[in-house]
């Protein structure tokens, strides 16, 4: 029965961390590509855990989430599900992950805007560019900036 | 016939630089587009309009602007003369840029004769559109998907053109 106490905080302790902690990001990426590794350096400031994967060639992963090409920028990320290719910011992401929307496959920050997360300098609004959201219905405008 | 292709081969080995478009789309995996834009207009991307840049711009970038310096190393002398062929090929054109947005806009732009244009189009909205290139003298019609850069090429004989999808307009003057 002295146990039972113990053990309940672990369980509790374990799920709350199971549940509140940021998911990992699996980031695809070119292995000469630099300013990918700035986007990522954010996001682990942001507190996730970024594991990178160097490829040369990951079109296959982009097509798997229906990824239209037209959105494509130097790297793609996988977290929680969903795909988010691009400088986009981490505000978005972590609505993303907050809201769980079922009929939204990714986000896109398309091209490499001049003002966004790696690409904007330090402490730089972000700004001039749109963060996409696509699904198998098409595209949406998931935040302006 | 066993000399003239000796010759062929000789002046083919003699000069390999080409413009490589597939290389400026697909270099490092990402392209050069990437940062450049599709047409390396720029469109708005970190990198902006490198159209006409030549091979000491390029080597300087790539030795010294450390979002490139990792790529430096796996393009050699070959590739990097053929990327500078490609943005010399593209810098023979006018640019002219139109990005179409909802609602009603009009954009004039200004050509002269002396060279072709190329017009490059961002559909900034979230339809697919079908722009009728028959005022430009060309029979077919072009289809951009929402978020995609297409682009028109043309020699301009006429004093001027429009261009209308929807409720958006270009309209070309001569200078």
């Amino acid at each position: 029965m002295k146990l039972i106490k113990p053990l309940f905080n672990l369980t509790l302790l374990l799920w709350s961390g199971w549940v509140f902690a940021d998911p990992i990001i699996e980031l695809y990426k070119s292995p000469t590509c630099g300013c990918c590794t700035e986007w990522a350096q954010i996001m682990e400031q942001k507190g996730y855990e970024v594991k990178v994967h160097h490829q040369s060639d990951w079109s296959e992963l982009k097509q798997a989430h229906g990824m239209p090409p037209q959105l494509q920028s130097c790297h793609s990320a996988i977290i929680d599900g969903y795909l988010i290719e691009g400088h986009v910011p981490e505000a978005d992401i972590a609505r993303l992950l907050k809201e769980r929307p079922a009929n939204i496959k990714g986000l896109a920050a398309p091209g490499m805007p001049m003002h966004s997360p790696g690409m904007a300098k330090p402490g730089e609004a972000y700004k001039d560019f749109d963060v996409i959201a696509f699904s198998e219905d098409g595209l949406s405008i998931y935040k302006k900036y | 016939m066993k000399q003239l292709l000796v010759l062929a081969m000789l002046l083919l080995l003699s000069n390999p630089s080409y413009a490589d478009k597939d290389l400026y789309l697909k270099a490092g995996g990402y392209g050069c587009a990437a940062c450049h834009g599709k047409y390396a207009h720029g469109g708005n991307n970190v990198g902006g309009n490198i159209r006409g840049a030549d091979l000491a711009k390029l080597n300087d970038a790539l030795a010294n602007e450390p979002t490139m310096q990792l790529l430096g190393p796996t393009l050699d002398e070959q590739q990097r003369a053929s990327l500078v062929q490609y943005l010399a090929e593209l810098d023979q054109y006018q640019l002219i840029e139109w990005q179409l947005k909802d609602g009603s806009n009009t954009v004039t732009a200004t050509f002269t004769q002396d060279r072709p244009l190329q017009l490059v189009i961002f559909n900034s909205t979230l339809q697919a559109v079908s722009l009728d290139l028959t005022p430009i003298g060309q029979s077919a019609s072009l289809t951009i998907t929402p978020y995609d850069t297409q682009s028109v090429e043309l020699q301009a004989n006429q004093p001027s053109y429009t261009l209308t999808i929807n409720q958006q307009k270009l309209v070309l003057k001569k200078q």
